[in-house]
């Protein structure tokens, strides 16, 4: 009766712990290598780029805000990183992040000193830096010779862990810890619950706002670096479809898009799951139109589970 | 008389299959081959996975078909699931050279055969691959810009005067290639005509319906030739043209693909040319470029499909319908 309990009143939870359970041991009954150790770094890889944009956009929903402009940035950064890093990799790597925390701050300076709509303020944002991303690539295959350092960031560890993936957990692990146990961490939640309140009880609201955002940008333009350094190579049209990704991610990791709600181990296990839903219906062979489809279906059940469900099944246990 | 198209075909397998017939016959049977390929939803790729899942059934190896939406970072996290699997062999339809090369480099390490096909890479990094098998995308280009010039003569123009551009989408290595084999041939053979402007037309017929419709209102009666680098996004040119009253018989209007909209809007004479792409020559040199690995036929480091220049004369030769299913 407690675990009923327990579940009703964190319906997302039980939820998407389900589907990644079912998931996992349907794929493997499916085809013997879901669980193989190549197969899980695989998996790793797919957490990594999306988890960081995923991480980032939940922080923002957290405070009450939502940014759009997580995937352009993915594309910028991957091309600022293999532009400014042909000497020093460590000056692309730093001019990518510095870049992304630039764009966080404007991000959130507009939405708050305009008081302009994030959503509004993300998407113009967004499509600036789609531009700007084309100007920057110049029409030309914008790629990276230093392969010993691509070699080393897809290396393993323990077989199915690589360096990104291992950088991802440990960043999801610092926002939990951040959320949790900082005042920052407290005044982003309270920021996005109710903001009235929040600034009334002495948080810093504005604070956390401009923090979120740069934090978005921050663990943008860090998937788009790492992603260029692991490929040997940066395009436009890479992080095109993060954005939807990330978002369905976030929501199906519990954040609410009213705000105040989530958090960072949630949104990790809402990337696994698709993740691994992604992961496997390419092993067993699902077509590009069936691999949409159900993640769709998944992202409609989680939802649709958060609502009426939920409030039934809250009653009957109340 | 034999038409052009089995005369190629004929070529084609003379030259490509002489090699296969020296080695073990049937050695392919029962191997294992994971096919990373491009999307299973665009009309070109749909039927190319279609031809090269029927043909490699034929052969015998067993072919398991993975895709993706054109995502190159999702290429490399299959190419990490590929490997796990521990294939004969891996045959890849690269969908950025580039960006692939480390990817590459696990498939080498793991001792798994790579074969590729579609998009070549640079090949001073060929060590990495045992064959590339497919089409040549800055030929591609070079042949639509040959096309133009003699649509120019044909149509008694002179060789001055505007060109626009609808490519495939920004910075994809095809979209890079066919624009460079495109732009440097036109300047060679008509260095007074001058590329007024490019749109992205993303392969669709929509988004390029709307960016030619911004260089017609930009460039208008400046535009002798319009260069779009697919069948469909010609589709979408012709459509904005007779939107903007212009009339796409008195210009230079050049495709690619032979792909069934580009053959009835050229036996309508509203388009001069294509370039042949066929998926299904492109899927026999793929199975054959299997064949051969397994087989153990000598295998040169690329195997290009032809690509002829096609006009209202030789349409119907050339290209021919599509297979469905």
């Amino acid at each position: 009766m407690t675990l009923l309990k327990h579940i009703a009143e964190n319906p997302l939870l039980a939820l998407r712990w389900l589907l990644l359970l079912a998931m996992g041991t349907l794929f493997t009954l499916a085809n013997a290598y879901f669980l193989a150790p190549g197969n899980l770094y695989a998996l790793g890889e797919t957490f990594a780029l999306l988890g960081l944009v995923a991480l980032g956009l939940a922080l923002t929903m957290l405070a009450g805000e939502f940014d759009l402009s997580g995937g352009a940035m993915v594309a910028v950064a991957g091309l600022i990183m293999l532009k400014c890093g042909t000497e020093s990799a460590l000056f692309g790597l730093l001019a990518a992040l510095g870049f992304g925390a630039l764009v966080g701050l404007f991000n959130g300076l507009v939405t708050l000193k305009l008081n302009v709509s994030s959503l509004v303020t993300t998407l113009g944002v967004m499509i600036l830096l789609s531009g700007f991303a084309v100007w920057l690539e110049g029409g030309q295959a914008v790629s990276f010779a230093n392969y010993d350092l691509t070699d080393a960031f897809n290396m393993d560890w323990f077989a199915v862990l690589s360096p990104r993936s291992t950088l991802t957990i440990a960043l999801f692990v610092a926002t939990g810890l951040m959320l949790a146990f900082t005042r920052m961490g407290r005044d982003i939640i309270a920021a996005g619950s109710h903001r009235k309140a929040a600034t009334m009880a002495g948080a810093n609201v504005p604070g956390a706002i401009i923090t979120s955002f740069v934090l978005s940008g921050l663990f943008a333009a860090l998937a788009g670096a790492l992603l260029a350094i692991t490929l040997g190579r940066a395009s436009s049209t890479f992080g095109a479809n993060l954005l939807l990704q990330a978002a369905s991610a976030a929501i199906l990791g519990g954040v609410a898009l009213s705000g105040g709600v989530g958090r960072p181990f949630g949104v990790a296990i809402g990337v696994l799951v698709l993740a691994v839903l992604n992961n496997g219906l390419g092993l067993i062979g699902a077509s590009s139109p069936a691999i949409l489809l159900l993640n769709g279906a998944v992202l409609l059940i989680a939802v649709l589970a958060g609502g009426a469900p939920a409030a039934w099944l809250r009653a009957r246990l109340a | 008389m034999t038409k052009l198209r089995t005369t190629l075909g004929a070529l084609l397998a003379g030259s490509f299959l002489a090699t296969a017939g020296m080695a073990a016959d049937g050695a392919q049977d029962g191997k294992s081959v994971i096919f990373l390929g491009a999307d299973d939803i665009c009309e070109y790729c749909a039927v190319y996975n279609d031809q090269i899942r029927k043909m490699a059934a034929d052969k015998g190896i067993n072919l398991e078909v993975v895709t993706n939406k054109f995502d190159a970072a999702q290429q490399a996290t299959q190419v990490d699931q590929a490997i796990a699997k521990k294939p004969d062999a891996i045959l890849m339809w690269t969908i950025d050279g580039t960006a692939l090369f480390p990817a590459m480099r696990k498939v080498q390490r793991a001792g798994i055969p790579l074969l590729l096909i579609d998009v070549q890479p640079d090949q001073a990094r060929e060590d990495l691959w045992v064959q590339y098998s497919g089409g040549n995308y800055e030929e591609r280009g070079s042949k639509a810009a040959q096309l133009m010039v003699q649509a120019l003569d044909a149509k008694g123009m002179e060789k001055t005067g505007g060109v626009i551009m609808i490519t495939g989408m920004v910075g994809q290595a095809q979209t890079i290639s066919m624009t460079k084999g495109f732009t440097e041939t036109l300047a060679k053979l008509a260095p007074e005509m001058e590329i007024l402007g490019a749109q992205p037309g993303n392969w669709d017929t929509g988004t390029s319906t709307q960016a030619a419709a911004g260089l017609f209102t930009k460039y208008g009666d400046q535009i002798k030739g319009v260069y779009a680098a697919e069948d469909i996004m010609m589709q979408g040119v012709l459509i904005a043209a007779e939107r903007a009253g212009l009339d796409p018989t008195q210009m230079a209007m050049i495709g690619d693909g032979c792909e069934p909209v580009g053959i009835k809007n050229i036996k309508a004479g509203l388009q001069y040319g294509t370039v042949l792409q066929s998926p299904v020559d492109e899927a026999t040199f793929a199975v054959q470029s299997m064949v051969d690995l397994f087989t153990g036929a000598e295998m040169p480091k690329s195997v290009y499909v032809p690509h002829p220049m096609v006009t209202a004369e030789n349409v119907d030769e050339v290209c021919q319908p599509w297979p469905t299913k």
